[in-house]
């Protein structure tokens, strides 16, 4: 099911899903799940929307955590959180209108293994109440926490998210070593973790993903080995890898700043990250295939919701402190001055459970910043997501984008291979433009009539960092 | 006078008003706080090491300029034709407080045919930074009625300089004062000189208009090499020296001690020095009869074809150029036709007047005084200091001492992006239509693209230039390594002149290098010498002299390349004398000498905007000293960076910087996608200051920390 295969104009499939035509390239098939083998790519689609729901609950706090969570305890009304998410989720729906087509939940945290099965099966009706075709097969991914997925007990919890809809689990595992999973304040123990691994396969074959963290505390690079050799050996067909960054806020933040905790430095973690690469990529019988900067999968086994980010489709934010995307068709021409072209937002939902409860209990939404993204936000932030994966931006995507916000500009939005490569003589005395050149002449980044891609992942920023100045003096030049 | 010059004798002619302001300056505020208001009123905060000795100077070129424009060029044009008393209340509410009163304006005063030359006395003010030049001038300002004299009166010209509208040319300045003397009114002219070394030539030709000088000593701090120096060069102007010491009523005054002083390396007699105190006024009413009285009238023939001396110029934007003059022989009228005689070009006098201490127009002016000339001149470069001005078609010979701008130092200046070479060729021709000692030619670098190789008198200069061009024109630019003219003399008998590495020519054609060595003079306490003389050895020094100003004060010469001391060497003498010790050099002779020109190569490519050209001896520390701190400035990046220094294609030192190993975050999801954001936005403010040479990014601090050299 190549959602590529016939490629249409995001504008004129945009005019599908205004109206109620069955949009293309939906798969209604009643299959198996692991019969429903993912796209490898997924391309830019205007008329695709995910869905992000955050619980924000934690049965402990992890010393390197910053997300939104907090303790779950007996004051927390689980009744309460279910029924606001399913308010948001429905009053969210309605803001974007009809006729988008849903192609991925994704559960995050806090720890939303902690929820109620009750609550997907619940926000999952909603979604198929507003797309009744809405595949059964359809990725809808939970994070689940080792210590709640280990022996029978663990089982039964799994299978009964599974029979609420959950389709694909990521288990955040971390690492197999008993001192570092101490040291991350994590509550399991390495064999817990692969018991629970072993459950997850069976409830959910082919659609596991295992987390992985590294450049830990005292981590050292044969401590990070010895995991990566268990993670070949255990994971299902997906695995992730976060690099522990310091952010404010955390137990570890305040621990770093007063120099009482040892982190590898930046070559040591470029090194942990080059190894899992070369390990991950050279496994046999299962090579996996790095798909992204920290994502690595079994062939058509990616994420579908990871990708939807990546190639700059929609998502919905539900929950508190959630982050979304929202693109609405043009308004009608009504007055002269009537916005003609397409309009992107990025919304942050209100990040205090309390305050987002009122707020969703009052006005449907808990949303706190609704902020409409400048056409140069839009293609940075286009350009930043589709270049972490191997594919990288294609041509289709970015003149898809572009083609939503042409009328915005005074300069002309340059095709990918003039952001890259000009060869004017005046623009090869800029530093942005040597720099790219010398980039592609060191085959650090490709460019070829499908797009352009970053090879060197591992310098993935300082790649970009140059390619957004460049975007943004093309961009700025033609306003003198 | 047989003393000093038997001492001196190995000193060369000219000399230049220079010092090492910076220490002097700090030691002295420490001890007089009546000086603080002076020093915060003309030094900012300065950023690095090098430019607080710049600023510093920079202070004293101020300090040492009584400036004579009062007002805005507004207002002071206002004022040229109609010097009435009520056409000064509406402008004195922008004026400081020391703005001159209406009864100062006695237009009968200004009928210049009743000065002949038996009552002009020209003079200038030699002093150290500090001891108390600008003081005195306000003392002697007060004195005449040229303002009214006010307790408040504190380096009134200081402030009025504040403007700025000359730029930072720091050139001479006049003031025309009235004095009665014995039943007679006298037009006295102080003519000041600016206070640096950068700008000898300027300070030789005010002095020609000048018959004598105040030689002013501070009584506590005594003899200091600028002392030495400015007197050399009145010395040498043939000018009657008039010492005094100043600030007598200091507690730690030891005038006893330094009559000793000036006598040992003057030859000045004790009973001839004045003792005052310009601050308490103590003794000041001798110091205008001492000028009438030793100070010779000028000596021009009052009935001889006009003959003037152009010793300065600044450009006013309402005005146009108005050119500093000295009338040697007869006399101009507004309306004359004047030729120039350096550039053959013909002028009508617009405008004639005095500075008093604003622009006063008196539609005439005779033989022997000074004031300001007016024509349809459009840029300062047409008024060549130096130069001589006569009658239209009627020439006279040209007065002696006339040099064309000489750069003595060159640095290539290029634009951070080649978009902004149209701003900056803008900015650089207005800067330089206020200051035509600027040389500017376009200069194409590999590296770099198209820029300008600029000329300048010297570092002062220089820095004063960039820091301008960057602050009030909001240039970004590349300043590349500052080179001095070097000079090869190629086996077909040819000189050639280098201003650019670029030009340093095939070793294989030249017979013999040259390059140019000043005397330097210091003057420091004795304790230092061992560490001072390291200093000179270390920078390929010569010494010529050794010789005590008393118990505890040494005054030492060196022959010293200019090329080692043009950058920090200030800074050094500071370093090595905790801030005591001063020095001063002379004009540049060249002498023979072994240079090769190092190139720096970033991964096998050179780096041409890198390249300093430098003596044989101290290529291999140099090169070293290079590749070390380009490969501390330059950031860890795509890939890994080869540093080289070579001359020839022989690799002498080598530094590397690794490939960069990771700079990717490793998540991102829906909700870090603003975090990260940040994060790159930050990074891509970053680029904005990175320049690519080939495949290597360098930052404006790398070329930085080339140009500043290591000790």
């Amino acid at each position: 099911m190549l959602r590529t295969t016939a490629w249409q104009t995001p504008i004129r499939r945009a005019a599908l899903w205004a109206g109620s035509t069955t949009p293309t390239g939906a798969d209604s098939g009643r299959k198996q799940p692991q019969l429903q083998l993912a796209p490898t790519a997924v391309e830019y689609d205007p008329a695709a929307v995910s869905v992000y729901m955050h619980w924000p609950y934690c049965s402990r706090i992890c010393p390197y955590c910053a997300f939104n969570r907090t303790l779950m305890d007996k004051s927390v009304d689980v009744a309460r959180m279910q029924r606001a998410m399913v308010t948001e989720l429905g009053a969210q729906l309605a803001h974007i209108g009809p006729g988008r087509k849903i192609s991925s939940v994704y559960f995050g945290g806090g720890t939303p293994s902690l929820a109620p099965p009750g609550l997907v099966k619940d926000l999952l009706h909603t979604l198929r109440a507003y797309q009744p075709d809405l595949p059964s097969g359809m990725e809808v991914t939970l994070e689940f926490n080792p210590i709640q997925c280990h022996g029978s007990g663990g089982l039964e919890l799994l299978q009964s998210f599974a029979a609420a809809g959950v389709t694909r689990a990521s288990l955040g595992v971390q690492t197999f070593n008993p001192v570092h999973l101490k040291t991350l304040g994590r509550d399991h123990t390495p064999e817990q973790a692969l018991d629970a691994l072993q459950n997850a396969r069976a409830v959910f074959p082919g659609r596991v993903s295992l987390d992985l963290m590294f450049a830990t505390p005292t981590q050292t690079i044969r401590d990070w080995e010895e995991d990566l050799q268990l993670a070949v050996a255990h994971a299902d067909a997906h695995i992730s890898l976060y690099h522990l960054t310091l952010e404010k806020g955390t137990s570890f933040f305040t621990r770093h700043s007063r120099g009482a905790l040892a982190l590898p430095n930046d070559d040591q973690a470029g090194d942990m990250l080059e190894l899992a690469s070369r390990t991950l990529s050279s496994h046999q019988p299962r090579p996996w295939h790095r798909y992204e900067v920290a994502n690595f999968a079994q062939p058509s086994h990616e994420s579908q919701h990871n990708l939807g980010y990546w190639a700059g489709n929609d998502y919905l934010a539900i929950g508190p402190g959630a982050h979304g995307r929202v693109t609405l068709p043009p308004l009608p021409a009504a007055g002269t001055n009537a916005t003609s072209t397409w309009r992107r937002f990025a919304t942050v939902q209100q990040r205090s459970t309390p305050h987002w409860l009122q707020s969703v209990e009052t006005r449907g939404r808990g949303t706190h910043r609704e902020e409409q993204q400048t056409p140069v936000d839009r293609l940075q932030e286009v350009l930043t997501m589709a270049l972490r994966t191997r594919r990288g931006i294609t041509t289709r995507a970015w003149d898809a984008h572009c083609s939503q916000l042409s009328s915005h500009l005074s300069a002309p939005i340059p095709t990918l291979a003039a952001l890259v490569c000009d060869e004017s003589e005046k623009s090869l005395q800029h530093s942005t433009t040597q720099f790219l050149r010398a980039a592609l002449d060191n085959g650090a980044i490709e460019l070829d009539l499908d797009g352009l891609r970053v090879v060197q992942l591992h310098l993935l920023d300082e790649i970009m960092s140059w390619l957004l100045l460049r975007l943004e003096q093309l961009l700025s030049s033609g306003r003198r | 006078m047989q003393r000093w010059t038997q001492q001196l004798g190995a000193v060369s002619t000219s000399r230049v008003l220079a010092c090492f302001r910076a220490s002097t300056l700090l030691h002295h505020h420490h001890h007089h706080q009546q000086m603080r208001h002076h020093v915060t009123l003309t030094a900012p905060t300065p950023r690095q090491s090098r430019l607080r000795a710049i600023d510093a100077a920079r202070a004293v070129g101020l300090a040492g300029r009584p400036t004579l424009r009062a007002l805005s060029s507004n207002a002071a044009g206002a004022q040229d034709h109609s010097p009435k008393p009520t056409t000064h209340e509406p402008a004195a509410a922008t004026l400081p407080p020391q703005a001159i009163t209406p009864k100062d304006l006695d237009p009968a005063r200004f009928d210049m045919a009743k000065y002949p030359p038996r009552l002009v006395r020209n003079f200038s003010i030699v002093a150290h930074i500090d001891h108390g030049k600008s003081t005195l001038a306000d003392r002697l300002l007060e004195v005449t009625g040229t303002i009214e004299r006010n307790k408040d009166n504190k380096q009134v010209l200081d402030k009025l300089q504040v403007e700025r509208e000359r730029g930072i040319t720091v050139k001479a300045q006049s003031v025309s004062m009235f004095y009665k003397n014995k039943g007679e009114t006298y037009l006295i002219n102080l003519i000041d000189t600016p206070g640096h070394v950068d700008f000898s030539y300027e300070v030789s030709r005010s002095l020609y208009a000048c018959q004598g000088c105040i030689l002013l000593v501070d009584a506590a701090q005594g003899i200091q090499a600028q002392t030495v120096a400015n007197f050399m060069l009145a010395f040498d102007s043939n000018l009657s020296i008039v010492p005094v010491l100043n600030k007598i009523d200091l507690l730690h005054a030891d005038a006893a001690r330094v009559t000793k002083q000036m006598q040992s390396v003057f030859g000045t007699e004790p009973e001839e020095a004045l003792r005052i105190s310009a601050k308490t006024n103590l003794g000041i009413d001798q110091v205008l009869p001492a000028i009438i009285d030793r100070v010779p009238p000028p000596s021009g023939n009052p009935d001889a074809p006009p003959k003037v001396l152009l010793f300065d110029s600044w450009y006013d934007d309402f005005r146009g150029v108005v050119c500093l003059i000295a009338v040697v022989d007869g006399s101009l009228k507004v309306g004359e036709k004047i030729t120039s005689v350096h550039s053959g070009l013909s002028y009508e006098i617009l405008e004639l007047g005095v500075v008093s201490p604003e622009r006063v127009s008196t539609t005439e002016l005779h033989t022997g005084q000074v004031g300001y000339l007016i024509t349809g001149m459009r840029s300062t470069s047409e008024a060549r200091i130096g130069d001589t001005l006569h009658l239209f078609q009627k020439p006279v010979e040209a007065l002696p001492g006339f040099k064309p701008v000489k750069p003595m130092v060159f640095a290539g200046v290029f634009p951070m992006e080649q978009a902004e070479f149209d701003d900056l060729r803008k900015a650089i021709e207005k800067l330089t239509l206020n200051d035509a000692s600027v040389t500017v030619h376009r200069e194409s670098s590999v590296a770099l693209g198209s820029g300008f190789r600029l000329g300048f008198h010297g570092m002062l200069h220089m820095d004063v230039f960039q820091q301008r061009l960057e602050q009030e024109y909001d240039a970004n630019v590349i300043v590349t390594s500052p080179s001095v003219p070097f000079r090869a003399e190629m086996r077909d008998g040819e000189i050639k002149t280098i201003e650019s590495p670029a030009e340093f020519p095939d070793t294989s054609f030249v017979k013999q290098f040259q390059e140019p060595v000043v005397i330097g003079t210091l003057v420091f306490p004795e304790e230092h010498l061992g560490a001072m003389i390291d200093l000179c050895q270390r920078s390929r020094g010569e010494q010529v002299d050794l010789s005590y100003l008393d118990e505890t004060r040494v005054m030492l010469k060196y022959r010293l390349p200019l090329c080692e001391i043009v950058t920090d060497f200030f800074d050094a003498v500071k370093g090595v004398t905790s801030g005591f010790g001063s020095f001063d050099y002379d004009e540049p002779t060249f002498v023979p000498s072994k240079l090769v020109k190092l190139d720096i190569a970033l991964n096998d490519v050179n780096c041409d905007a890198l390249s300093v050209i430098l003596h044989d001896s101290k290529a291999q520390e140099h090169a070293k000293s290079i590749c070390e701190r380009l490969a501390e400035t330059i950031s860890r990046q795509m890939f890994e960076v080869a540093i080289q220094g070579r001359i020839h294609s022989k690799v002498i030192a080598r530094a590397t910087v690794k490939a960069l190993r990771k700079n990717v975050t490793a998540k991102c999801y829906g909700g870090d996608v603003s975090r990260k954001k940040k994060l790159l936005d930050k990074q891509k403010e970053g680029k904005k200051k990175m320049k690519m040479i080939g495949s290597v990014e360098l930052s404006k601090e790398s070329f930085l920390s080339v140009i500043s050299k290591a000790r």
